[in-house]
């Protein structure tokens, strides 16, 4: 993880289109089960589809599932240094 | 009676399975955590007669919601004979986890893969007798929604219920390897189509007004095609009674002419004219939750939603209570956080549902011009949100939100005939069911009351029910609501339906004859007071008896009927007045 950009480090500070691998869910025990149950699991690579306007959710996929979390719970998801992806 | 239970991740297919293997009506939606009863059905596998139990989709068996304890319970309390989980087969990766909780139970399994279909075109391949052996346990491929694969059912199923299953049993089972190794999904799979349809349809400017012209448009289409259905419907009964009944029937004592004819066939009659409206309605809301777009909706109003201590599924749930209030807030369970549970219950009963609709329509169409009826409409609509939110706006201090808001994104997907068909038929048994229970009842006592004491003029001031109305209309008559229109309220207490079938009786007319005397009765400010009125107060009495259920809290109940009653004086109290004023 970059020391330089610590705001680059959660799912929540992803642009559309950037992936990431997921380092760690800093979640309740209930939720991070809610979480694996859909497939976001510590080294699963992430990618942001498209974020809510106005402070909306975040729209992502992972695997073959798409899902909607706020960005307050994006924030408690560690990211390894996106890799930006090809368009 | 040896029982299999349906399992699975919410929006596998377990409902469409369901409907697929007994021909029942279970309700199929394509959002996460539709089925909120348990649904059960009977089922002949070879020469025995199973009951076959659709368990509400869980993502988890040690979760926390209300549907993953009712599933947790029902398995250690009632364990099934046999389980028959389902699994999304494009989605194997992460819903096999499901599957590897369930394994250690030792409960015998049949593993369903089903969205054969979408799989292939994703170019997803499963090697099914690697998979089962390395399971354990006997898996089917096959697509519930088109049928392919179906006849694998049968014989797996008996097969297992006479513990004749050849499939070893592997004693260490890693299920999650399983799949690694056994189903391939290319790297670039991805539902192009649902991608090219999300950009367009999530737009971050363009999402929310796309959404509420689809919505606007969707109740055009019902009124444009719905109005001229219930016309006709409404001209059948009419020339049934006066060419058929009339004649029939004249050789009865005067009394048990009236009941039947002007009290039970005039009131029924009226309510059952509504009913290709109805069937219409719910086709079409049953098309858009089906087709996924719910889920759309719900990410497109969260930020709004958070604003009124509410999330994108409290959304969601309004939006259902369009058709009817009380699977909205059933399906409030799969909310964890108890605050905004009730926050969310105590919000839906604002959600002009079907019943309300019928009323509406009715007034509508008598009150004001072809141009100006569906613009009417939408305005109750609005002002059905409005209500809504400014009452979410008002408690959500005392209902908190700690719920996180993650939800499934399901691709676009598009009912097929058969699915719309049994829809449809779902909402005519659904609204027989009521017809029988509370309908034919509120008519009969509408019609005695506005009848007797013996020989007084029908619905006159000396009638019970104009004693009733008189005793009210301090209270209503500021409203501009009348004696008449106040017991057609009372009863509306029951069931919406009541209402229009308790015009036909007390008015003692159908058809156009009634439009057409309510038009000379009551002006258009007197008539949309009483649809606010009508809009806001109780919906019927089911929703109170399932939020009693659902929140456990008389205290809280109370509340869900008192506030209500308050805010709907408070705004046509305030609606009548300034209109009156206004425009005198």
């Amino acid at each position: 993880m970059s020391q330089r950009h610590p705001e680059r480090s959660s799912l929540a500070s992803l642009s559309p289109g950037e992936a990431g691998s997921i380092l760690g869910l800093d979640v309740s025990p209930e939720l991070r089960d809610r979480l694996n149950a859909l497939g976001l699991k510590i080294g699963k690579p992430v990618t942001v589809i498209r974020r809510g306007a106005l402070g909306g959710p975040l729209h992502v996929r992972v695997g073959m599932t798409e899902l909607v979390l706020r960005r307050k719970e994006a924030r408690l998801i560690a990211i390894a240094p996106p890799d930006a992806l090809t368009a | 009676m040896k029982r299999i239970a349906l399992l699975g991740m919410p929006n596998a297919g377990k409902s469409t399975l369901f409907n697929r293997l007994t021909g029942a009506h279970a309700k199929v939606g394509n959002w996460p955590g539709i089925t909120v009863e348990l649904l059960t059905a009977r089922l002949l596998v070879g020469d025995q007669m199973i009951q076959l139990i659709d368990l509400p989709g869980i993502y988890d068996l040690n979760g926390y919601s209300e549907d993953e304890k009712v599933v947790t319970s029902f398995l250690s309390q009632q364990t099934p004979d046999l389980l028959v989980i389902v699994l999304n087969a494009t989605q194997l990766d992460r819903q096999v986890r499901l599957l590897g909780q369930l394994i250690p139970l030792g409960i015998p399994m049949l593993a369903v893969l089903n969205m054969a279909d979408e799989a292939k075109s994703l170019g997803i391949t499963i090697d099914v007798a690697g998979l089962s052996e390395s399971l354990g346990l006997p898996v089917c491929l096959l697509s519930a929604k088109h049928g392919q694969g179906m006849e694998q059912l049968q014989p797996a199923l008996r097969k297992l219920l006479q513990g004749r299953d050849n499939t070893k049993s592997a004693t260490q089972v890693d299920a999650e390897a399983a799949v690694r190794h056994h189903v391939d999904v290319p790297k670039q799979a991805s539902h192009r189509l649902t991608e090219r349809m999300d950009k367009l349809l999530l737009h971050p400017w363009l999402g929310l007004p796309i959404f509420f012209g689809v919505m606007f448009l969707l109740f055009e289409a019902v009124f444009a095609f719905g109005k001229p259905l219930q016309d006709g419907m409404a001209w059948i009964f009419t020339t049934l009674r006066e060419n058929a009944l009339e004649p029939l029937l004249s050789s009865l004592p005067q009394v048990l002419h009236g009941l039947l004819l002007d009290g039970i066939y005039n009131g029924l009659g009226t309510v059952a004219s509504f009913v290709p409206l109805i069937i219409l309605f719910f086709l079409f809301i049953g098309i858009v939750e089906d087709t996924g777009y719910l889920s759309r909706a719900a990410f497109l109003m969260d930020a709004l939603m958070a604003r009124f201590g509410l999330d994108g599924r409290s959304f969601v749930m309004l939006l259902m209570g369009f058709g009817c209030n009380v699977p909205a807030l059933m399906g409030t369970r799969v909310i964890r956080s108890r605050g905004l549970r009730l926050l969310t219950m105590l919000v839906i009963p604002f959600s002009l549902c079907s019943a309300r609709l019928q009323v509406f329509v009715f007034f509508t169409a008598a009150l004001f011009t072809v141009q100006h009826a569906p613009l009417v409409l939408f305005s109750l609509y609005i002002a059905s949100i409005a209500i809504a939110m400014i009452t979410a706006l008002l408690f959500k201090g005392r209902y908190v939100n700690h719920d996180p808001f993650v939800l499934e994104m399901p691709p676009y997907r598009f009912p097929t005939a058969r699915q719309m068909i049994l829809r449809g038929w779902q909402e005519v048994r659904h609204f027989l069911t009521r017809a029988t229970r509370f309908i034919v009842l509120g008519v009969v006592l509408v019609w005695v009351l506005t009848n007797f004491p013996q020989g007084v003029a029908p619905a006159s001031g000396d009638s019970w029910a104009g004693i009733i109305g008189n005793w009210l209309d301090p209270v209503l008559g500021p409203l501009g609501i009348d004696p008449n229109l106040t017991i057609a309220l009372v009863f509306g207490f029951v069931a919406k339906e009541i209402v229009i079938g308790s015009l036909a009786v007390i008015y003692g007319q159908e058809g156009d004859a009634l439009v057409q005397l309510i038009s000379h009765q009551l002006d258009w400010i007197q008539a949309y007071s009483f649809m606010l009125f009508a809009l806001i107060y109780t919906p019927c009495l089911s929703t109170i008896a399932t939020i009693r259920n659902e929140s456990k809290s008389m205290a809280f109940t109370a509340l869900a009927v008192v506030w209500p009653l308050i805010v709907a004086w408070g705004v046509s109290f305030a609606f009548y007045q300034v209109a009156r004023s206004l425009v005198g």
